[in-house]
Order: structure tokens, then C-alpha cells, then sequence
């Protein structure tokens, strides 16, 4: 099995090159993506919505 | 006076058992036996077995907790159910054995007038030879105490790895029937997560071994997410957290043997394979708790209540049609079982009737693919509901019982991708129905417009928000039947 080169503490590198002669194509996130997922204000906004998304189906499993 | 017993003190059993002693006048009794003295908050076993939160901040003591609210407990296993009771004494009861120091192998008669099965899961390790941490070569986060062995082995890869040697983790499912991968993925993200904290991660290969089909099954056949402009299955979200996380997977996989270091692998194609590690958590497959049945006479009933793989039979169809041709209507709704009508089993006990992902069998006819999954939420909503039933059926109220079909309930699920208030991730999903109901979302069996998904830091807040809730809720402190199931 092939392992990919990682620099320390960062989130590994996995080229697409080595992903496709494993024939496994994934998709991957962009760097917006990633800034996104951690980006503070934006996830407190999605704190809120997720938890509405939530309470919705806890709602409708109980009517 | 009506006695309510109630067999196990997990999530769908301690339900159960705190909405029936609130519902209930104090002239009718709750009692609930469970061989465990501890209520155990399964999902953050995850966390206890990276390392991150110490064994005691995932259970409690249930005796005091118990005895506050007025909940009789016993410490025992459950060995048999007489539901016709006995030729002398016609009132149903059942047989425990405890399991407490001082009376451990002291067998009881508990009367009962409704008895539900909340057993759980029997961790069949046994299954794939050398699986497992009782004896076996790998290990497992099933329980608080799998978790914490796990954290051990792990601070010992880490030394290794500091000392700059290679470490091979395997994560995933040790046999061809396991359910519950939902768990296994949380700790292979975690594990990778916890790793570059620990600045080995380039020390380190993480491969992911699993029954499932295809990434992202999660015995639920998948699911689909509206994203872009394309309905996506749930495989492309998952294969591409793990390409960003650099986890190598294998799926479509029967683990046969594990040996130390090494385990041994069928794939569906008919593939033999083996694979060496350093480190193993391969969850187990699940089968009911061996519970025996009996009637008046003494003869065996058991396969009148219990299925072939030890799930209680309750109010589904177990005609054992096609995989094509089932519906979602042939879950169960009421949980009551078709032999005794004041028997009902509640979350993981009961047997479902088919499987979600779709069956499939290797070349080698090895039976590979995963079982349903009963998460969480669906157990204790299925258990607040069968506790509601017996309520109403105590009390008189001619009114039809209370349903909870899995194929009609929604459940919301985070699963942490890694434990840091601002760096860390998890995904949340949210998908509705939870068993996929064809006739009503002919495209996907799911109404795309509630199923969700997200990765992201506030997954992992609502994660640290759930182990507060379900904690408080658990502990019945002030409130805990606001808190949703
Ligand atoms: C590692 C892991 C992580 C998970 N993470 C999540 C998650 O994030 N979200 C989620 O929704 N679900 C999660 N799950 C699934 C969730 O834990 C289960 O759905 C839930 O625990 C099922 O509840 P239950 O009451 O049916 O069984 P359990 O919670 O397993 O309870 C069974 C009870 O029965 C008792 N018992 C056993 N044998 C006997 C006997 N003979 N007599 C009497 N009592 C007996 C046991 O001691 C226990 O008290 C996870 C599971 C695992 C293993």
C-alpha cells in the first residue's frame, strides 16, 4: 500500500496523481472550503442554522 | 399496582425507564436491570479512545440517580423471559442473575406485568477469530473501557512514532456484517486529527478497512445530499474528507482473521488479502443478547420471541421478502411483540427486518455488506414512545398505540472530526426518513430537502453541546425531559 508524504502538523497532501493510480478519484476541498470550515463568524452563523436543521427533525419525529 | 420492568440501562432502556417512572403514579413500579452498575454515554467513547477525555466523564453511577427517582435497579443480567409465567403463579416474569461482588451468580424471579427488551447489542467478537481486545489483536471503542485500551495502544504508537518509527493504524469493521461504521469513521478522522496534534502525522499511514460497499454507506444504503446544483451521494463527501485527511480505504471487505499484527481479508470479488498494522480498532458485529424464552410448561419459546440473530421479533414484516421488494412500511411502528402483547424491544434489540444497503455475496459466498444501524436518537425516541404506550395502557386510555417508525422519524447525527474549539471539525447530517422510503422519494428514498450534510467547526460545538445535554439528560437533573431526545 502506498502512503502519501505529509509535512508535520499540516494536513496531509494527498496528490491526485497518486489517488488516481490507486483508482480512487475524490473530490477535493478547496482552500475557501477549508477557510470556511473554521472561519469563526461564518460558523457561528452555521451553529445556529444546524441546530435549527436539527430541531426540525427531532420536530417531525414527534408529529 | 402495575410492574414495568425494563431489561438494560443504555440509551433506549434508560429512556424508557425515566419517561415511564415520570408518566407513572408511585403506586405503579419502574424497575430496571442492567449487568453494568454504570450508564455509559457510548458516543463520546470515541473521544476517551483517542485519548482526550479520561473513562469517568463518559459514565455514572446509576444506583443513586435511580434511587432518586424512584426507579428500582437491580445489577443482573437478564437470562430468560417466562412470559405464560409458571403453571402454579400464571404472572409473567423474568430471570436475572447478578452480577453484583457480594451475590454475582444469584439467579431472581422478577414479576412482571410489561417487560421491554432494551438489551443492546451483544458485541459478537467471536465472529472473526483474534478480533477484538478480549484475547484477540485488535481493539475496540464499544465500551468505555475498549476506549480506554485503545488510548493506551495509542500512546505507545506515538512513542514509537516519535522515535521516528512507521506506524500502519487500521480502522474499521472486523467482519462482514458489522453495522455501527458511523462510529469507526469518527475515530479514523479523529485518530488523524489527534495525530498532527501530536506532530507524527507523517509517521503515520491510516487505512480504513470496511464492509460497506462503497464509502459512506454507513448501512443506511448511503444517503444523498443536495449540493451545487447535484443531488451527491454521500460517498463523494466521505472519499473526499478522506483524501484531504490522506486515509487509504479498503471497502467491500470480510475480515476473516486477525493476528497479531496482521489481518487477514476476503473482498467481495473473491480477493484474499492480508494487510499488516500496528494498530487495530476494528468494531465487531452485533447480535442480540442471548436471552432464552420460555413457556408455562418450561418448554423453549425462544424462537417465538427472537429472531435467528438473537433481535427480539416485534411489529415488522420478517416475511423475508426480496431485497427489491421491501417497503419502508414494513418497519416496525409500535414495537410490540407479535407473541405477547405486554412485551415490546426497544432501540438495538429489535430485529430489524431487512437490511438497508443492499445484501451482497463475495464469489466465495461470504455474505458481505452492512446490517442497519440503530443510532442513538431513533433508540431513545423508539424507547420514550414504548414507555408511552405502556402509560397509556396502565392507565386505561383507550387510544391507539404510540408509533415511532424508523422509516418515518428523521435522525440528526454529528460525527467529530476532530476535537478542537477552533481548529476542530465534524460533520453533521441530518437525514429524513432514516430508512429510505421509496413510494413517497421515488429518486434517492429520502426527502432531499431535510437530509443535510456539513463539515465544519460548528459540528464540533453541537458535538461538545450533545455530551453536555445527554449527560444532564441522563443524570435526570432539573429539566431532563426538555432535552430533546
Ligand atoms: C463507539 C460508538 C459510537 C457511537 N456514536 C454514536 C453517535 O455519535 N450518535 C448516535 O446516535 N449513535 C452512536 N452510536 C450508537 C449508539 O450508541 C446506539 O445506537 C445506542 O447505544 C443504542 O442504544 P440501546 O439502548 O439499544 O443499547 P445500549 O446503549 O448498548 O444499551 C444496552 C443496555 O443493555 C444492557 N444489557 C446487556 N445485556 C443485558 C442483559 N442480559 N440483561 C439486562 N441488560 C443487559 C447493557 O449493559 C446496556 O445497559 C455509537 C455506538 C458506538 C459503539
Amino acid at each position: 500500500m502506498e502512503v502519501s508524504t505529509q509535512s508535520e502538523g499540516k494536513p496531509p497532501a494527498r496528490d491526485v496523481w497518486k489517488a488516481s493510480q490507486s483508482g480512487k478519484f475524490a473530490t477535493l476541498p478547496t482552500g475557501w472550503t477549508r477557510f470556511c470550515r473554521i472561519f469563526l463568524p461564518y460558523q457561528i452563523w452555521r451553529f445556529a442554522m444546524i441546530n435549527l436543521k436539527m430541531l426540525r427533525i427531532i420536530w417531525k419525529g414527534h408529529h | 399496582m402495575a410492574r414495568v420492568v425494563i431489561l438494560g440501562a443504555g440509551v433506549s432502556g434508560h429512556t424508557a425507564a425515566s419517561f415511564a417512572r415520570r408518566w407513572l403514579g408511585p403506586e405503579h413500579s419502574v424497575t430496571v436491570v442492567s449487568p453494568k452498575p454504570t450508564y455509559n454515554w457510548i458516543p463520546s467513547n470515541i473521544w476517551v479512545g483517542i485519548g482526550l477525555m479520561p473513562e469517568r466523564k463518559v459514565v455514572f453511577d446509576l444506583a443513586p440517580i435511580y434511587a432518586k427517582a424512584g426507579i428500582e435497579f437491580h445489577q443482573a443480567a437478564a437470562v430468560s423471559i417466562h412470559p405464560e409465567g409458571r403453571a402454579e403463579d400464571r404472572s409473567p416474569f423474568v430471570t436475572i442473575e447478578s452480577t453484583e461482588a457480594a451475590t454475582k451468580g444469584k439467579t431472581q424471579d422478577l414479576r412482571y406485568d410489561y417487560l421491554i427488551n432494551a438489551t443492546g447489542p451483544k458485541l459478537k467478537f467471536e465472529a472473526t477469530p483474534g478480533l477484538g481486545p478480549h484475547g484477540g489483536h485488535s481493539l475496540s471503542v464499544c465500551t468505555e473501557s475498549h476506549a480506554t485500551e485503545a488510548a493506551k495502544a495509542l500512546d505507545v504508537c506515538t512513542e514509537r512514532m516519535r522515535r521516528g518509527e512507521r506506524q500502519r493504524f487500521l480502522i474499521g469493521t472486523g467482519h462482514g456484517s458489522c453495522t455501527c461504521q458511523g462510529a469507526a469513521f469518527e475515530y479514523a478522522v479523529n485518530l488523524e486529527f489527534e495525530l498532527r496534534k501530536r506532530k507524527v502525522r507523517d509517521k503515520a499511514e491510516i487505512v480504513w478497512i470496511s464492509n460497506e460497499y462503497e464509502l459512506g454507506d454507513f448501512g443506511m444504503g448511503g444517503l444523498h445530499l443536495k449540493r451545487g446544483g447535484y443531488v451527491t451521494p454521500s460517498k463523494i463527501f466521505t472519499e473526499s474528507l478522506f483524501a484531504e485527511r490522506g486515509l487509504e480505504w479498503i471497502t467491500r471487505a470480510h475480515v476473516q482473521e486477525v493476528q497479531p499484527g496482521r489481518a487477514f481479508y476476503e473482498t467481495l470479488d473473491g480477493g484474499q488479502h492480508q494487510i499488516d498494522f500496528d494498530f487495530a480498532m476494528l468494531l465487531p458485529p452485533f447480535s442480540g443478547v442471548p436471552l432464552k424464552a420460555f413457556d408455562r410448561a418450561g418448554e423453549d419459546i425462544s424462537d417465538r420471541l427472537f429472531a435467528k440473530n438473537g433481535f427480539m421479533k416485534v411489529d415488522a414484516d420478517y416475511s423475508g421478502k426480496p431485497f427489491e421488494k421491501w417497503k419502508a412500511s414494513d418497519w416496525p411502528r409500535t414495537y410490540q411483540s407479535p407473541a405477547f402483547d405486554n412485551v415490546y424491544a426497544v432501540g438495538i434489540a429489535f430485529a430489524p427486518p431487512h437490511a438497508i444497503s443492499q445484501p451482497r455475496t463475495s464469489a466465495r459466498g461470504t455474505s458481505i455488506s452492512p446490517t442497519p444501524p440503530r443510532t442513538g436518537q431513533p433508540s431513545a425516541m423508539i424507547g420514550k414512545v414504548v414507555a408511552g404506550t405502556i402509560v397509556d395502557r396502565i392507565q386505561g386510555k383507550s387510544v391507539a398505540p404510540r408509533a415511532a417508525s424508523m422509516a418515518e422519524m428523521g435522525a440528526a447525527c454529528v460525527a467529530s472530526a476532530g476535537a478542537n474549539p477552533f481548529t476542530g471539525t465534524a460533520a453533521s447530517m441530518v437525514v429524513y426518513p432514516i430508512v429510505p422510503d421509496f413510494e413517497r422519494f421515488p429518486q434517492t428514498g429520502r426527502d432531499t430537502n431535510l437530509t443535510y450534510g456539513e463539515i465544519g467547526l460548528a459540528g464540533h460545538w453541537i458535538k461538545i453541546l450533545l455530551h453536555h445535554m445527554f449527560l444532564h439528560k441522563a443524570k435526570l437533573r432539573p429539566g431532563w425531559q426538555l432535552v430533546p431526545e
